[in-house]
């Protein structure tokens, strides 16, 4: 069976067998047998080759979190299917006519400085983002027209939230 | 003793307060925002009430409403922990008139050592070395005089700052005025304070602390000293008993000199003495922190004293439990903060749920920490999630408890700065103790070790976890039996 995992902006193939109560992998160039048991925990143990290893993991809007010795491991698994559909929906229309504008970084709304209707010139800032102890403008990538303010002063974003779209 | 305390305040340190109550069988008051209420703390106490939304400005800021919890509750007195309004001259104030005992110094003493100028006057005035500067509000003039004088760099220091706010370091002189201008303005926005004042910058120096006590019929020892030097920007990442760079003779004059400084002040409670320590042994007073500080286990742990009973106790009109003289120490403790921070994209603050939990334990480790499953962490409060505390009977068998620790713990679902912490333990300049206050910021080399290091096992862990949910995996799937002496062998590559 052939599976596509994508971390960190790295793409890798993985051949995957099923053999008796183990899994023989194929990737990166290195066959490795895994070996895991049947719990359903949080925090689980395999063994990958002759090492074993311990990790935590979750899973949240299809992406895997993988925590390994402290690092956080983002990782998507498709099959061969869903691979194809993502390649196919990713390279779309190659410049969208609306850009949307995502939080780099989580914090705190403290103001928004334009609305919707409004127009906007590059670099011009729409609204401020309190992160790490710093306020932070956040500008328009380019220029065009707010489309849509997602946020209001006083909420918490995430990471990737989208705050703003300019069209 | 009090029958009932009020905690005013979150997290750890809430729980950390509760559970020294509990041993004293005294009953617990929490208090949370909206972002709190299914924190551990409030369920580890008796009693808890909603105090606002969660800008800690509409909740544990708010005087008035702890104080009418406080009265509704039937509570005797409060522990502000740190942070929030545990510097608050006011609130002890306000605490004092409503007929709650405050678990801290008294308004008048927290008045005379809060602000950094006054303290530094205070020093000056007991004939303590402070960093030669200019004790009171700066005009670039002065500023640029002083620079002139005693060579840069110069530091500006904001009057009522605190974690590295409206703190600059200036080079050049035509640095000065645009350093004063950001100084004062993050200063006022920050402390509501904008009074800055200057300083020589003494390079590479330590950072080292000195515990103190008090008790109302006027006794005060001190409990020895915490090295802190381990900092990033101004933010404090490592703290370890004792120093380096301490010896006995050192560690007795800087005990007096802090001693001193709070008997004039008429100190009682804990409260913390702040010095900077030069590479010729000189050390130079900077400021009291007048409550709980956030690294004080790991004075706990060399003197086997419970410093938060401590401070109920003598809140409640008790002696100090012993005398100067009868103050043990024994061994080296060391704690590591654990932050909610990604240590991997410059240190960005990191949110989101808590998927799973795994403490360390063992012999001689203690986390204190408030986090546990479908814990939130948020943009509201401090980025701090747990402290990792280790002793040992000596420095180099506690870095080897801490690196173990470390590696054992699990925080899934937010990135942490555990990665950091445990190269900074491999680190040699750390572990031959050659450290200051500028060596993460200057000399520590912090690698990204993300995609070289565990991505392969964690792609192999993903596609597992995928296959299972695909119910794709072998049915009866176990263990592959390995020969234990295999497994011996290596824990990593």
């Amino acid at each position: 069976m052939k599976f596509y995992a994508h971390s960190n902006g790295h793409n890798f193939e993985l051949d995957i067998q099923p053999d008796r109560d183990r899994l023989i992998v194929r990737f990166n160039g290195k066959e490795t047998v895994v070996a895991f048991d049947d719990q359903k925990w949080s925090i689980r143990t395999a063994f990958l080759g002759d090492r074993r290893l311990d990790f935590g993991w979750d899973r949240r809007d299809g992406v895997y979190s993988l925590h390994i010795e402290g690092i956080e491991y983002e990782v998507v698994v498709r099959d061969p299917k869903t691979e194809l559909l993502a390649k196919v929906v990713g390279d779309g229309p190659a410049a969208s006519a609306v850009a949307e504008v995502r939080a780099p970084i989580p914090g705190l709304i403290t103001k928004v400085l334009l609305k919707a209707g409004d127009a906007v010139k590059k670099d011009q800032p729409v609204l401020c983002l309190d992160a790490m102890k710093l306020e932070n403008e956040i500008a328009a990538p380019r220029d065009g027209t707010v489309r849509s303010v997602d946020v209001q002063p006083g909420q918490a974003v995430e990471k990737g939230q989208s705050l703003f779209s300019i069209g | 003793m009090f029958r009932k305390v009020l905690i005013a305040n979150r997290g750890e340190i809430a729980l950390r307060v509760i559970r020294a109550c509990k041993e004293l069988g005294i009953r617990t008051v929490a208090v949370y925002s909206d972002a709190d209420r299914w924190s551990n703390y409030v369920s580890q106490a008796e009693e808890a009430y909603a105090i606002g939304p969660a800008p800690a400005r509409e909740s544990y800021l708010r005087v008035d409403k702890i104080l009418e919890i406080a009265r509704k509750s039937g509570a005797q007195a409060i522990h502000p922990g740190y942070g929030f309004l545990s510097e608050n001259a006011d609130f002890s104030e306000a605490c004092a008139k409503s007929k709650v005992r405050f678990i801290g110094p008294g308004p008048a003493t927290m008045r005379a050592v809060g602000n950094k100028i006054a303290a530094r006057k205070t020093a000056q005035k007991l004939g303590i070395p402070v960093v030669p500067g200019i004790s009171g509000q700066v005009d670039e003039a002065q500023v640029l005089a002083f620079g002139k004088e005693h060579g840069y760099p110069i530091l500006l220091k904001a009057a009522g700052g605190g974690g590295g706010k409206g703190l600059r370091v200036v080079r050049e002189a035509k640095d000065v005025a645009k350093a004063l201008r950001e100084a004062s303005s993050e200063a006022g926005h920050a402390f509501g304070n904008s009074t800055v004042f200057v300083e020589k910058y003494i390079s590479k120096p330590r950072h080292v602390e000195i515990q103190v006590f008090g008790d109302r019929s006027g006794s005060v020892i001190h409990l020895g000293e915490r090295e802190c030097s381990v900092q990033r920007r101004h933010q404090k990442l490592v703290e370890e008993s004792p120093s380096v760079a301490v010896d006995e003779r050192l560690r007795e004059k800087m005990g007096e000199t802090a001693k001193k400084v709070v008997k004039s002040v008429k100190y009682e409670n804990a409260g913390t003495c702040e010095f900077l320590l030069d590479d010729k042994g000189n050390f130079y007073f900077l400021e009291v922190n007048s409550r709980l500080q956030v690294e004080h286990p790991v004075t706990e742990m060399i003197t086997g004293l419970d410093l938060v009973q401590m401070q109920i106790a003598v809140a409640a009109g008790d002696r100090l439990p012993l005398k100067q003289d009868e103050v043990r120490r024994r061994g080296h403790a060391i704690e590591a903060r654990i932050c909610a921070e990604d240590p991997f994209s410059g240190f960005a603050p990191a949110t989101g749920e808590v998927a799973a939990v795994r403490f360390p334990a063992g012999p001689f480790v203690r986390v204190d920490s408030d986090l546990r499953i479908r814990s939130q962490v948020t943009v509201f409060y401090d980025s701090l999630v747990a402290k990792l505390i280790c002793w040992a009977e000596d420095r180099a068998t506690a870095v080897e408890r801490m690196l173990r620790a470390l590696r054992e713990f699990k925080i899934v679902g937010v990135q942490t700065t555990i990665p950091f912490q445990i190269q900074l333990f491999q680190n040699r300049k750390f572990r031959a103790g050659r450290i200051h206050t500028h060596f993460v910021d200057q000399e520590f080399d912090f690698k990204d070790v993300k995609a070289d290091h565990h991505e392969e096992a964690a792609i192999l862990a993903a596609a597992l976890e995928f296959l299972r949910r695909e119910q794709m995996t072998p049915k009866y799937a176990s263990p592959r039996p390995i020969s234990p002496w295999k497994m011996a062998v290596r824990d990593d590559p």
